[in-house]
C-alpha cells in the first residue's frame, strides 16, 4: 500500500483561525503492462535508457548483436552487471561491452534460466533472452512494472545469484487468496514458489487451466496434469519442433501426451512464452518450462498476478497463439520421423552451461576458463525434492554429424484426403437424410456410397482421442467422427450427435455452398 | 402462613443481595468514566458537554461533571456562550479519563492538496508539549482546539481511503 505522510506544528491562538495546508507531491502510480512483440526492443531500450545508477540482466543466452544494441543505449556512467547462463552468452557480453565501451561485469552461472531486467526502479520480467530472436521474432511475453514491491524482490534475487553472501527470502504465495500489492502482482522464483506455486494453483482449479510452454518433457507435463481434478478443462499452446526434440530440450511424448488429456492442443512454430492461467483469475508468467529441469533444478523466475488487467491482455495474447491446433496425425508422422533421425544422431552428455550453443559460439568460450571453472553456491531449489524421472539422457547433439535422411516410408499411411473424404461423406449423408437421420442410417449411406474411404478410417483415428487403441466398432468412429465434426464445423456446417440421432446445422447458403463444392467428389450422390 | 411468609421474605432478600453486588461489583466493571472541567479565563465554569461516538450524541451534560460511558472512543464537545472546543478521548474499562477544557480556544482548518486537487488525508493532531493525541480527522476539516502548541501528522493513502470509503457506504 503506497502512502505518504506529512508533518507540521502549528499554534493555535485563543479566537483566531489557524489555516493549515498539507501539500503532498506527485505520487508515483505502481504500475504494470504486458509487453509483447514487436515492442520487446523498444521496452528493452527504454528501460535501459531511463537508468540513472545500475542495470542488472539475467539472461542464459545471450549473442552479440543484441547485447551490443542494447548497451548502446546505456548511459556511460551506468553500471551495467549481466549474469548469463551459458558459456556463449558470457563470451558475447564481454566481446559486446569491448566494442560498445561500457562499463560491464558479468558473472557465469549455468543453472540459471531466469530472464529479467532490473534498472533503479523498474523491472521487466519475461521469457525473452537477449537474442535476435527473443527480440524480435519469437512470440514471447514481458511484464514491466513499476512497484516496489516487485523491483527490490527481483533486485534481492540478482543479488543472490550474483553474490552467494546476499541474503534473498521470499514468501511462499500459494495458500493467499488475495495478493496484498498495488498491482495485484508478486515477484515468484525457484527459490521458494516455483514450481510448487504451479502445482498448488492447478489443484485449486474449478473451471479451465491454459498452458503455454514451448518445452515440454513427458514426465513433467504428467506431473503437472496429474494435479488437475476432473472436469477442468486443459488447453495448451506448444512448440512442436523437431529439432528441439532432437537437441533433448523437449520431447514429442509429451506432447503427445497432452493431446491425450487436454480439451485443446494449439501448436505455434515460434513460441517462446511461459504462461500458466488458472480459471481466468491468477496466471503465472514466467521463464519455466514444462520440463524436469524448468522444474527442477534450474532456477527460472516470473511474476505470479492476479491483476484483472494483465490477466486480460495474456488471454488476448494467448488467443492470438491460436492458430492452429495439433494435428495427431501430423504429430505421429513426425514422431515417426523423429525416431528415425534420431538414429543418425551423435549424442554425449550435456555440460552445465553448454545449453546447446552452436559450435561457432563454442569458439569464443574457449578463452573463459576462471570464470566458468568457479563452482558457485546455488539458493537451495525448492523443487529439489521433486521426483521427476529425467528423460532417457541430457543429450547435446553434434549437429555436424547428422546425416541427411530420407522421409518415413509411406507405404501404410493412409493419405490425408480420405479422412476428408469420410468427413464430407458423413456431411454429405446427413444431407440426403434431410438433415436428420439415425447414426445407424448414417453408418449404411457412408458404406454404401464411400466404403473405401470408409475402410481406411479405423487404420488411424485423428481427433477421437478417446478411442486410441480399443478395438472400437463402426459406430463408435463414426460417433466420436461425428463429435468432432460438431465441434469443428465444416464451411458452416455442424454435425450434431445427439444420442442416437444425427442432426446437420447449417444455414441454407453453406449446405448450397459445401454441395457446389464437393458435387464433382461425390458424383455418384444426388441431392434433392 | 408464618412460613409462607418467612421463605418469601428470604427469596427476596436474596433476589435484592443478588441485584445490589450485580450493581455494585459487576456492572461497572463494564463501564468506564470520564470526569470533566471546563475554565474560562482560568475560572471553572458551567459548559454544556457533549458526548459523540460516531456521530451520535451519546451524553449531554453540563461540567464539571462524572459520567459513565461504555468503553471506545468519543468525541466530546463543550459549548460555552459562543466558545466551543472539542477533542477526542479513549475510555476504557474501569478507568477514568479526566479532561479539562480551557477556554476560550482558536480554530484550526485543514486542508490536503495532491497535483492541486483537494484531496483525503487522514490528519493527527497532537500536543507538542506531551505527545498527546487530541484528535484525529480527514480532511477537509475544521476543529475548535486549546489554545496550545500541536504537531499535525497528515497521511495520504489513496486505495486505504477508498477502501474505507467504500465499507462506509456498504
Amino acid at each position: 500500500m503506497s502512502s505518504l505522510m506529512q508533518t507540521i506544528d502549528v499554534e493555535i491562538k485563543a479566537k483566531t483561525i489557524a489555516r493549515i495546508t498539507f501539500p503532498f507531491k506527485e505520487l508515483r502510480k505502481p504500475s504494470i503492462k504486458v509487453i509483447l512483440r514487436p515492442h520487446i526492443s523498444k521496452n528493452v531500450f527504454d528501460v535501459v535508457k531511463r537508468s540513472q545508477k545500475e542495470t542488472c540482466f539475467i539472461s542464459p543466452f545471450i549473442t552479440y548483436s543484441p547485447m551490443k544494441s542494447v548497451l548502446d543505449h546505456v548511459k556511460d556512467h551506468i553500471l551495467v552487471r549481466v549474469i548469463a547462463g551459458t558459456k556463449s552468452a558470457y563470451a558475447a557480453v564481454i566481446n559486446a561491452s569491448k566494442d560498445s565501451g561500457k562499463k560491464v561485469l558479468v558473472k557465469y552461472r549455468g543453472q540459471v534460466h531466469s530472464k529479467v531486467l532490473t534498472s533503479d526502479n523498474e523491472c521487466l520480467i519475461s521469457s525473452f533472452n537477449i537474442t535476435q530472436a527473443g527480440l524480435e521474432k519469437q512470440a514471447e511475453v514481458g511484464i514491466l512494472t513499476n512497484d516496489l514491491n516487485i523491483v527490490s524482490n527481483v533486485k534481492d534475487y540478482f543479488n543472490r545469484l550474483w553474490n552467494r553472501e546476499h541474503e534473498y527470502k521470499e514468501e511462499y504465495y500459494g495458500g493467499k487468496i488475495e495478493l496484498d500489492t498495488p498491482t495485484q502482482t508478486v515477484f515468484v522464483s525457484s527459490v521458494t514458489n516455483l514450481p510448487y506455486l504451479i502445482f498448488d494453483l492447478l489443484k485449486q482449479a474449478k473451471k479451465d487451466a491454459i498452458f503455454v510452454s514451448p518445452f515440454l518433457d513427458y514426465e513433467a507435463v504428467k506431473k503437472i496434469t496429474d494435479c488437475i481434478n476432473r472436469g477442468v478443462q486443459i488447453n495448451a499452446i506448444v512448440k512442436v519442433d523437431e529439432r528441439a526434440w532432437e537437441e533433448g530440450r523437449s520431447d514429442p511424448w509429451a506432447i503427445d501426451l497432452l493431446v491425450d488429456r487436454c480439451k485443446r492442443v494449439w501448436e505455434k512454430p515460434d513460441l517462446h512464452a511461459k504462461i500458466l492461467i488458472v480459471d481466468n483469475s491468477c496466471a503465472i508468467i514466467s521463464s519455466t518450462n514444462i520440463t524436469h529441469i524448468g522444474l527442477g533444478s534450474n532456477f527460472e523466475a516470473g511474476l505470479y498476478t492476479k491483476n484483472p488487467d494483465v490477466i486480460n491482455s495474456l488471454k488476448t495474447f494467448i488467443e492470438s497463439l491460436k492458430v492452429k491446433p495439433i494435428d495427431e496425425w501430423e504429430l505421429e508422422r513426425k514422431i515417426r520421423t523423429y525416431l528415425k533421425v534420431m538414429k543418425s544422431i551423435e549424442v554425449k552428455f550435456q555440460d552445465e552451461g553448454d545449453h546447446y550453443c552452436d559450435e561457432k559460439e563454442l569458439e569464443l568460450t574457449r578463452g573463459i576458463k576462471a570464470e566458468t571453472e568457479k563452482g558457485f553456491e546455488y539458493p537451495i531449489h525448492s523443487g529439489y525434492d521433486l521426483k521427476l524421472e529425467q528423460p532417457p539422457r541430457r543429450i547435446r547433439v553434434i549437429r555436424r554429424k547428422i546425416k541427411k535422411y530420407k522421409p518415413v516410408d509411406e507405404v501404410f499411411r493412409p493419405k490425408p484426403v480420405d479422412l476428408v473424404v469420410i468427413e464430407d461423406a458423413l456431411i454429405l449423408g446427413a444431407l440426403l437424410c434431410n438433415r436428420h437421420c439415425k447414426l445407424d442410417d448414417l453408418i449404411r449411406i457412408v458404406k454404401e456410397k464411400v466404403s473405401p474411404a470408409f475402410c481406411y478410417f479405423p487404420f488411424k483415428i485423428q481427433f477421437p482421442i478417446g478411442l486410441r487403441g480399443k478395438n472400437w466398432s463402426d459406430s463408435d468412429i463414426l460417433g466420436a467422427c461425428l463429435k468432432f465434426l460438431g465441434e469443428r464445423g465444416r464451411h458452416g456446417i455442424r454435425l450434431i450427435h445427439r444420442k442416437n440421432e444425427v442432426h446437420l446445422e447449417a444455414k441454407e447458403e453453406y449446405v448450397k455452398e459445401f454441395v457446389r463444392r464437393y458435387k464433382s467428389t461425390f458424383s455418384t450422390l444426388k441431392l434433392s | 402462613m408464618d412460613i409462607f411468609l418467612i421463605t418469601f421474605l428470604l427469596i427476596g432478600t436474596i433476589i435484592l443481595t443478588a441485584y445490589l453486588v450485580y450493581r455494585v461489583f459487576v456492572k461497572p466493571r463494564v463501564k468506564g468514566f470520564l470526569e470533566c472541567h471546563a475554565y474560562y479565563n482560568m475560572t471553572e465554569i458551567k459548559a454544556s458537554l457533549k458526548a459523540y461516538k460516531e456521530g451520535k450524541i451519546v451524553k449531554k451534560s453540563k461540567t464539571p461533571c462524572l459520567l459513565s460511558l461504555k468503553p471506545g472512543s468519543y468525541l466530546l464537545e463543550v459549548i460555552y456562550l459562543s466558545e466551543i472546543l472539542e477533542r477526542d478521548v479513549e475510555i476504557k474499562v474501569g478507568e477514568k479519563a479526566l479532561i479539562e477544557f480551557k477556554l476560550p480556544g482558536g480554530k484550526l482548518e485543514c486542508h490536503a492538496y495532491h497535483n492541486s486537487k483537494e484531496i483525503s488525508a487522514i490528519v493527527e493532531i497532537y500536543r507538542k508539549e506531551t505527545e498527546e493525541l487530541v484528535a484525529k480527522r480527514t480532511t477537509p476539516f475544521t476543529i475548535d482546539l486549546e489554545v496550545g502548541e500541536y504537531s499535525l501528522k497528515a497521511t495520504y493513502a489513496p486505495e486505504k481511503l477508498e477502501a474505507e470509503v467504500k465499507k462506509k457506504v456498504v
